[in-house]
């Protein structure tokens, strides 16, 4: 402990008082032959995954690495951009965790030794584990767009990290003036929460109809579809009217390069100047996935369908964004979904035991506005192939279905984010 | 967190053989992520044939719904009557404070 103090290490004990962590590598390991399972990431995969475990495999002593001490979530984001909430409404402590019986530790993993089964941090802590969940989320690829890089995005913020991005990004809508177009550039898939960029628009449009009714907001798109698109076009032409303009990957709307001093975005047709210029860059799995061994040629993490297992490791679960999951969306829901099957499986591997059939649910929420949300389910099976949706379930919201409804599911949105959080953190 | 404490004493109910002896719980623990506090009322409690009854009227779309008529006509009989056994074994939460 001394040397962990000396390196300014953060060190949060669990409830059950666990464990003694040391960072003394001959010493990386529980006493009495506890079975250790380490979860890396507190978001909406790791904290439930951490919480799973405990619930399927008690005797487990399960650590959670996050780097940082509270963790604000990427559903109400949108939110906190366009001024409806304060960040502190989508803050998440683990608290909950630790009450749970999960030792949590603030620190950055920067070695996963597949080998030895040790994660090292930056920190200078080093544990052994006998299975590790790895939930980092995905990273932004720097330069896929020329000159987009993380000067400009100091400048031109992607805000798909929430935190001091999505701080940056509300600034700027508050300072540009009215009349000012505010580009959204959204990338081609695979990426993080498929409606989330449309919700964004759609709440950015909202500010801007109160505060600066004369601007505009040009959604530039690298594809020609996207989850959810007849709902959002009927919201945006209902409630926005000609504000909101969505441009297709056909018609010139993928973004290929900015300059950010200078407010400029390029596609392969048009060049715009925008007073706000949000680019969602495409994305990757957590560097530390990268590091591991454990992505493939797509960026992403391949994982046997049934149990979330990295193809990589037999020892490895990774869920989440950073997950190749078949046919199902990289969404908060899924990630929590997804654990509870990761973790049902490491008890299992525990145990011994086979692990249980793959079941796996996703809704998704999303706002076109505070009253008027729109809502996509599922519910996902993995057989010997992908993880792929159950053909007689899932679909949206129905289109032309009426304020009342609109309003209804907009409520039913804000109990499901209250729920996840509760299940996810405590 | 009450919904999670309330299940949670369904570790006491866990069969030695552990987790894999016990699909259902992790099948129920999907409904948790919107049954949970803040949330859709628990459904720990729940008499088993309420319960499976409910759920075949959001799977032939007779009980109206917004998203559980489209989670549930995904669901076998044979997982329906899996979530609902499961349910109705579980304590019922405690009265909210």
């Amino acid at each position: 402990m001394t040397g962990l103090t000396r390196r300014g290490f953060t060190l949060m004990t669990g409830a059950a008082g666990l464990m003694a962590v040391s960072g003394c590598a001959s010493r990386d390991r529980p006493e009495g032959g506890v079975r250790r399972v380490v979860v890396v990431g507190g978001g909406f995969g790791g904290a439930t995954a951490a919480s799973a475990v405990r619930r399927y495999f008690p005797k487990a002593e399960v650590t959670l690495i996050e780097s940082s001490a509270t963790y604000q979530t990427g559903p109400g984001s949108n939110a906190v951009v366009a001024g409806l909430a304060p960040s502190s409404a989508i803050e998440r402590d683990f608290s909950g965790l630790r009450a749970r019986g999960v030792t949590t530790v603030a620190g950055t993993v920067t070695v996963i030794d597949l080998k030895s089964k040790s994660v090292k941090t930056a920190e200078g802590l080093a544990l052994h584990y006998d299975k590790l969940i790895l939930s980092p989320g995905i990273d932004v690829k720097w330069k896929t767009i020329e000159g987009y890089d993380e000067a400009a995005a100091a400048i031109m913020p992607h805000a798909w990290k929430p935190g001091v991005q999505t701080a940056l990004l509300r600034r700027k809508l508050e300072a540009m003036p009215n009349g000012g177009v505010v580009v959204v550039a959204v990338p081609g898939n695979p990426y993080s929460s498929p409606t989330g960029p449309y919700e964004r628009a759609s709440l950015i449009a909202h500010y801007l109809k109160r505060f600066k009714p004369r601007s505009k907001l040009l959604v530039l798109d690298g594809k020609d579809s996207f989850a959810g698109e007849r709902l959002f076009k009927e919201g945006w032409a209902q409630l926005y009217g000609d504000m909101v303009e969505w441009v297709p990957a056909s018609k010139g709307g993928r973004v290929i390069k900015v300059e950010a001093q200078s407010g400029t975005i390029e596609t392969d047709h048009h060049r715009f100047a925008a007073a706000v210029a949000n680019i969602i860059p495409p994305q990757t799995a957590g560097a530390i996935a990268h590091k591991a061994g454990l992505t493939d040629h797509t960026g992403f993490c391949p994982v046997e369908a049934a149990t979330m297992r990295s193809t990589r490791s037999r020892d490895v679960f990774v869920i989440g964004d950073a997950a190749s999951a078949g046919e199902m969306p990289k969404t908060a829901h899924a990630a929590s979904s997804q654990a509870k099957i990761a973790a049902a499986a490491v008890a299992a591997d525990l145990g011994g035991e086979q692990p249980g059939p793959f079941s796996a649910v996703n809704a998704t929420y999303a706002l076109v506005a505070p009253d008027w949300a729109l809502s996509i389910t599922g519910l996902y099976e993995a057989g010997s192939g992908d993880i792929a949706l159950v053909k007689s379930s899932g679909g949206a919201s129905p289109v032309n279905a009426g304020q009342a409804y609109r309003r209804r599911e907009a409520e039913l949105a804000e109990g499901w984010y209250r729920s996840i959080c509760a299940d996810s953190w405590g | 967190m009450r919904l999670w404490l309330s299940v949670a004493l369904g570790i006491a109910l866990l069969p030695a053989s552990g987790i894999a002896g016990n699909p259902a719980m992790v099948l129920a623990d999907g409904c948790a992520t919107c049954h949970s506090a803040g949330g859709m009322p628990s459904l720990s409690g729940t008499p088993a044939d309420q319960l499976k009854a409910v759920l075949a009227e959001f799977k032939t779309g007779k009980r109206v719904a917004t998203v559980m008529d489209r989670i549930a006509r995904g669901y076998s009989d044979s997982q329906i009557e899996s979530i609902a056994t499961y349910f109705a074994a579980q304590p019922q939460p405690s009265a909210a404070p």
